[in-house]
This record gives C-alpha cells, structure tokens and sequence, in this order.
C-alpha cells in the first residue's frame, strides 16, 4: 500500500477504530516513513479543532420553543400498532387476496 | 399503557432534548440553510419522539438521533438535483501532499506552531460547508459529532470502508483548501 492508501488507515487508528491488525500494520509503516508521521501529527491537530466544543451551535431559543411546542401535541406511535401492526398487515392482505381469489377476480 | 408512555416521554424529555444543540449543529452543517435546518430538527425531533420505544437503551443516543435526521435529509432530498461536485482526487493528494510536506518534521514540531491554528474557526467551518455533501456529512458525524466509525456508518446507511474513504479524502479536501487560505492572508509561505 502506498502513503496515499495508508492516509484512511491513519486516521481511522487515532480515532482508535481500527482492528489490532491494521493498527499494527500502520505502526510499522510510520516507523520508516516521515511524510505519513508528519501527515499523523497534521490530522491530529486538525481533529482537535474539529471537535473544538464551540463547534457546537446553541439553538436559537425561538427554535427550541418551536420544537417543543411540536412535540408537545405529539404522540409515541401506540403500542399496539408497534407489536401488532406488522403481522396484522400481512394477515389482512393475505385475507383480502384469498376473498379475491375465491371470488374468482 | 399511559403509565408507560409517561415514563417514555420523561426519558425522552431528560436524554433527548439536551442533545437538541448537537441536532441542530449537524442540522445547519448538512442543510447549510438556517430555515432548512430548523425544519429538520423539528422533523427529526417528531420521529425520534414518535419512535422512541424503538431506541435501545445502552447505545448512542446521539447517534440514533443523527441517523433519523440524516435519513429525513436523504428522503428530502431525494428528488433534487444531488448537488454533488466532482472531484478530481488525484490533484488534491497531489496538493495534500505538498501541504503535509510543508510542515516541519513531526518529530521535532511544536503543534502550536501549525498554520491550522492562525485560522480563525469561522474559515474552518467555511471550508467545511464547501465540501460535498458526502464528504462533509462524514466529517460532521465523525469529527464534529465524534461518533464511531461505526455509528457514522450506520447513519450514512453505507460500509465502514466508505466512511473511511469519505473521511480520507474529506480531510485533505479541507487542508489543502486552508493551507491555501493561510497562504493567501500571508501565514504560510509555500
């Protein structure tokens, strides 16, 4: 793999989301190549701006008020329709073809 | 029953709404359009109420809301033209390359002293909202958003492979535009 191929891969293991394997494998590139331990220490120093918390836009309040007024005519979709609705779907289709069926549509 | 939704809506109510401002920021980042984002909050908002017996507890709730936003986004969007732009990658790692050669050896660099740092946040996010969409929504959901590679994966609805390429080439995107940035107000000179 060439530096350009190793690039995800670096990045993917300072986030720690890379398998032992991989981690291992990018180590051991870093250690005889300078452009990708200097490429490493770039990213690194960009994540940390990234994820700078000011990043992190407050909601206006108006919007918030808005939000909250929407979820307070709100319902949670009925339990009945969460566990039963599905198989009572298919139930009726089925029904509904073999009426069909019968009546020779 | 009713006792149920209660106790569903005080959950929702104490772990939800606080993570509003998180919402809302990917929200603006993805729709760069303050009156699209709103509606996606609000919508967004709705379904995760709605469907909230569905979130499993114990897993990331920030990322089960990123996902129903980024899945609302697509839905919406899906009849417009993709604003996609080409890319031509082989000239920006060609540029990356002479951006991350530009630097002082890492061995001995005081970060501090990276040009990154003499930009102001404002020309970051700029640059943020000038990537791809793709692109960008990859580093909003896991640079801005820090969700796993793995959440981020499940959000976008693609493999981790292409959140990994997504994010590659997202990065060098953004360096190579503030590098050129930071040489055109002076702060670097090659």
């Amino acid at each position: 793999m060439d530096c350009d191929g190793y690039h995800e891969l670096i990045l993917a293991d300072l986030e720690g989301d890379l398998p032992p394997d991989e981690s291992a494998q990018v180590a051991a590139h870093l250690a005889g190549c300078m452009p990708c331990r200097n490429a490493r220490a770039l990213e690194a120093e960009f994540a940390v701006l990234l994820r700078r918390p000011s990043r992190i836009v407050t909601t206006p309040d108006p919007v918030r008020q808005r939000v909250l007024a929407a979820l307070a005519g709100a319902t949670h979709e009925p339990r009945a329709l969460r566990r039963f609705g599905l198989p009572a779907a298919v139930a009726l289709l089925t029904l509904s073809l073999g009426l069909m069926l019968l009546r020779g549509c | 029953m009713a006792a149920i939704d209660a106790e569903l809506k005080a959950r929702f109510e104490s772990c939800a709404l606080p993570l509003m401002h998180h919402v809302y920021t990917a929200a603006l980042y993805l729709t760069r359009n303050p009156a699209d984002a709103e509606d996606l909050l609000q919508e967004t908002y709705l379904r995760a109420f709605r469907f909230f017996s569905r979130f499993e507890p114990g897993t990331n709730l920030k990322a089960w809301l990123l996902t129903i936003l980024y899945n609302l986004l697509r839905n919406r969007y899906r009849d417009r033209a993709h604003e996609q732009q080409r890319v031509d990658f082989e000239i920006v790692a060609d540029a990356y390359e002479r951006v991350a050669s530009a630097m002082p050896d890492h061995d001995g660099a005081d970060p501090a002293q990276l040009y990154l740092h003499q930009l102001l946040d404002g020309e970051i996010d700029r640059a943020l909202c000038n990537l791809p969409h793709d692109f960008r929504a990859a580093v909003v959901l896991v640079d801005v958003q820090e969700l796993s590679y793995a959440d981020a994966a499940r959000a976008l609805g693609c493999p981790i492979g292409t959140v990994r390429s997504r994010l590659s080439r997202a990065r060098r995107l953004l360096q190579v535009a503030l590098h050129d940035l930071a040489r055109r107000r002076g702060l670097v000179k090659t």
